[in-house]
């Protein structure tokens, strides 16, 4: 445990609510926490225990002096930086036993609690714990989106549904100053931070077209680069750059942009950072014998599709064949599983149905025989090689949990129906359609980087899968699959080698 | 790559006049789709129509866009003798168009049938890191066609979007002055099965929409490219898609003009 005394810690946003006599009480963080502003090189290597085992952290490049570097500093009034929210302990993300224990070892006064978007809304009484739940209990921050949305690649975008708020739990969307009654109308989602590792892989770009929406693939205006569609649970920034923009306007609350200095910094970092699982608490280390760990996502091409290149999660292909020498039996066992994992990954096949972005309107048919692999496509990353906006009904009634801590809305299509939903349905988080305004995309949500799993519990965008466990449980249920629980293990024990 | 060009499509056209010849085997109908869950590796499952005229079960799984087991599908194809694996006589070149018509969920088990193991399309868009061997001129004004499906904006995976990035790779080289795309749509329309299929006036723009915005994304310059629209679609006798080599479906589609003036 890091002590730190809070003096350091003081930020305007923190003081109302310190008495002065508090002001000395001490303060705890987890084991390899970073703090904004501290001092010290970021390690160029790292690696940090989690349930399963290790997760290791590489970062290329020039060493960063972290107290000079705007990743790491507290470039506003609420305290927070960047890193506040993607810990290298956590894969550069955060998970909800990080964010518990940074409650109780600072008494919900680190900055990840600030009240713009660390609690389930900003005007509720922000000592409480109750307040801050759906970060305490799921991990997720308060995305707060406009509504009508935001001109799209320099076109405004007219919706073709209406929304409507039926479940508000937290008044974040139905009061005079937040939600779609507003002086300035939004919708507030709440989602999970996105890792910020292996970046390469998420604005790679391995063809030319956006297959999802039948259309060439956008480009970057200032780099006339094409744009990946891979970041963020929506898309709404299209690159690292409008990301970090954004980034600094919400949850940073930075009143200024942040200066090109400040994004060609901060875009470079990230981009040089490398995180996987390295060890396993009984297969041992990930890189005897197979490829996991971080090396081979830096040293690979990204963009690649597995389908036409190195197959997704072959990393663990040498384990296929049982090499006993110099392993206890157990060990020999858990690599086995992990390997069974990969292969089940690729080749268990299981009928997916009404999941817009694949069986809609692509061609492929509802429903399509196919594999975990089929949306989770590229070589070592696991996420999609095109534009990965895709709707497994995480967030949207019938197939979300109910989840009565989490606003719910009522989408109305105004033109076609959803091709899988109809005219009217219900939605926790209209995901992409948020940002382009269809309601065909309503309920899309980008697949996520799938390396460092372990350490950022829980999963999908709204936290709904608390464990690995839970998460394969409910692909059992949206697609029928029937694994045995064997099978179960195996890929369970595979995501949590990733 | 130019020879290579040159000798498909005078396949295509080939295929084509055989296709016309062979009117009596083309059939066309409006029916619910049934899938058989026949498991021969990933998208092998079968799809199968019958055709309410006759009776007969179709399978229809060589479609480039498959069905969506929720809507009624307009389908169009040429009768084979090809093997039976899903239990229906096998239409191939098939199109399916999904309507907006609801129907009834309906799988099928197996029932022996092996399915249809998938094989990747000759034609599909390459990855961009492979390289394209450059084409040489002289160029001549040229026309290329880009199909959709009925009252459809959407440019199909491997099938618009090859068809789209062949016109597109050639223009890129070519350089012509102008590019003027018509974007088509069939408001008059065909009865088929006793449905009266006219697309939306809309489609026209649409379509022309997708193809301009895609090739100026392409690199194609703003400056080159006007659009049109047209409501009264020709059949393109000696033209196929490029995929599916029927004639009937040719109305669907946007034409791209490549003009050196
Ligand atoms: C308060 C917590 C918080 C802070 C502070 C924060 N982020 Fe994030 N970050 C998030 C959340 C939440 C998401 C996911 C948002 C979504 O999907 O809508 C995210 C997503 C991202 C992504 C997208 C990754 C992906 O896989 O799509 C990047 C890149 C990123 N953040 C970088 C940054 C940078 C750079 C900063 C500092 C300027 C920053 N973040 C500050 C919470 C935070
Ligand atoms: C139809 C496409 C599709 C298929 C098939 C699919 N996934 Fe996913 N996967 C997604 C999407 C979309 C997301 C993001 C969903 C969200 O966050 O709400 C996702 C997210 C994930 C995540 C990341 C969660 C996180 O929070 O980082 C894991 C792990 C995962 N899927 C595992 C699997 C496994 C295992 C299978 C096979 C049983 C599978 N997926 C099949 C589309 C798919």
């Amino acid at each position: 445990m890091k002590v730190f005394c809070l003096n350091a810690l003081m930020q305007a946003s923190l003081l109302t609510m310190l008495s002065v006599s508090t002001i000395a009480a001490e303060v705890t963080y987890p084991e390899g926490w970073i703090k904004p502003g501290e001092s010290g090189t970021f390690k160029q290597s790292q690696t940090h225990s989690n349930a399963s085992g290790k997760v290791k952290v590489l970062a290329e490049g020039q060493l960063v002096e972290m107290s000079e570097h705007p990743f790491f500093q507290a470039l506003s009034e609420n305290g927070r930086a960047c890193i506040s929210c993607h810990q290298p302990s956590d894969g550069l993300s955060l998970s909800v036993k990080t964010i518990q224990d940074v409650w109780s070892g600072t008494q919900g006064r680190d900055p990840i609690f600030a009240a713009w978007d660390g609690s389930n809304c900003p005007d509720m009484p922000q000592k409480e714990k109750a307040s801050h739940s759906l970060l305490l209990d799921r991990g997720l921050f308060r995305i707060q989106m406009p509504w009508p949305p935001a001109p799209r690649y320099g076109k405004e975008v007219t919706p073709d549904f209406d929304i409507e708020v039926v479940r508000d739990p937290w008044g974040c969307n139905s009061s005079q100053k937040y939600g779609p009654d507003a002086a300035e109308p939004s919708i507030s989602v709440y989602r999970r931070p996105r890792p910020v590792a292996n970046l390469k892989y998420l604005t790679a770009v391995g063809f030319a077209y956006d297959p999802k929406q039948g259309v060439a693939l956008p480009r970057d205006e200032i780099s006339g680069e094409f744009l990946s569609g891979n970041i963020m649970s929506d898309n709404r920034s299209v690159n690292l750059k409008a990301q970090m923009q954004d980034a600094s306007g919400t949850h940073l609350e930075m009143l200024a942009a942040l200066t090109n200095e400040q994004v060609e910094k901060i875009e470079g970092f990230i981009l040089s950072i490398y995180a996987a699982q390295v060890e396993d608490n009984d297969a041992g280390k990930l890189d005897d014998g197979a490829f996991g760990g971080p090396e081979l996502l830096r040293d690979s091409k990204p963009g690649q599709l597995g389908s036409i290149g190195r197959a997704v999660w072959s990393e663990f292909e040498p384990w296929e064949e049982q090499k006993s020498t110099g392993v206890t039996p157990e060990q020999a066992d858990k690599r086995a599983s992990i390997a069974r994992g990969a292969r089940l990954f690729r080749e268990k096949m299981f009928l997916i149905s009404d999941s817009a972005g694949i069986n809609s309107p692509m061609g492929f048919g509802n429903p399509v025989l196919n594999s975990c692999v089929f949306c989770h496509n590229m070589s070592q990353m696991g996420n999609d090689v095109a534009p990965g906006q895709v709707d497994i009904g995480t967030t949207t009634k019938p197939f979300a949990e109910p989840a009565p801590e989490l606003p719910l809305f009522r989408v109305t299509c105004k033109g076609d129906p959803h091709p899988h939903y109809g005219r009217s349905f219900l939605t926790q988080d209209p995901g992409f359609g948020l940002v382009t305004g269809r309601c065909a995309d309503t309920g899309k949500i980008t697949l996520q980087s799938m390396r460092g799993l372990a350490a950022r519990a829980p999963y999908f965008s709204n936290g709904s899968a608390k464990t690995m466990g839970d998460l394969v449980d409910y692909y059992d249920r949206r697609y029928q699959i029937n694994f045995t629980e064997q099978e179960r293990q195996d890929l369970i024990n595979l995501m949590n080698s990733l | 790559m130019r020879k290579v060009q040159v000798a498909v499509s005078g396949l295509l056209a080939l295929m084509t006049v055989s296709a016309v010849q062979a009117a009596t085997d083309i059939v066309e109908f409006v029916s619910c789709p049934v899938y058989r869950d026949a498991r021969a590796g990933k998208k092998s499952g079968c799809w199968l129509a019958d055709a309410p005229e006759s009776g007969s079960r179709f399978d229809i799984s060589a479609s480039p866009v498959k069905p969506d087991w929720n809507y009624a599908v307009l389908v169009q194809g040429q009768i084979t003798d090809n093997a039976d694996a899903c239990g229906g006589k096998v239409l191939n070149p098939v199109r399916v168009s999904i309507l907006s018509e609801p129907c009834p969920q309906y799988r099928l088990p197996a029932e022996g049938y092996p399915g249809n193991p998938f094989v990747r399309p000759a034609n599909i868009v390459k990855p961009l890191s492979v390289d394209r061997a450059p084409l040489t001129g002289p160029f001549e004004d040229k026309q290329f066609h880009v199909f959709f499906n009925y009252n459809k904006s959407f440019l199909s995976y491997q099938f618009g979007d090859y068809q789209l990035d062949e016109a597109a790779y050639w223009i890129l080289q070519a350089k012509p002055s102008r590019v003027v795309i018509t974007g088509f749509a069939d408001t008059h329309g065909i009865t088929v099965s006793g449905h009266e299929l006219r697309e939306k006036e809309q489609i026209a723009q649409d379509r022309a929409d997708i193809i301009v915005t895609s090739l100026l994304r392409l690199g194609v310059p703003d400056d080159t490219v006007a659009t049109q629209i047209n409501m009264a679609p020709e059949l393109l006798p000696g033209e196929t898609d490029g995929v599916s080599g029927l004639v009937t479906t040719s109305r669907w589609r946007v034409t791209i003009n490549a003009y050196f003036d």
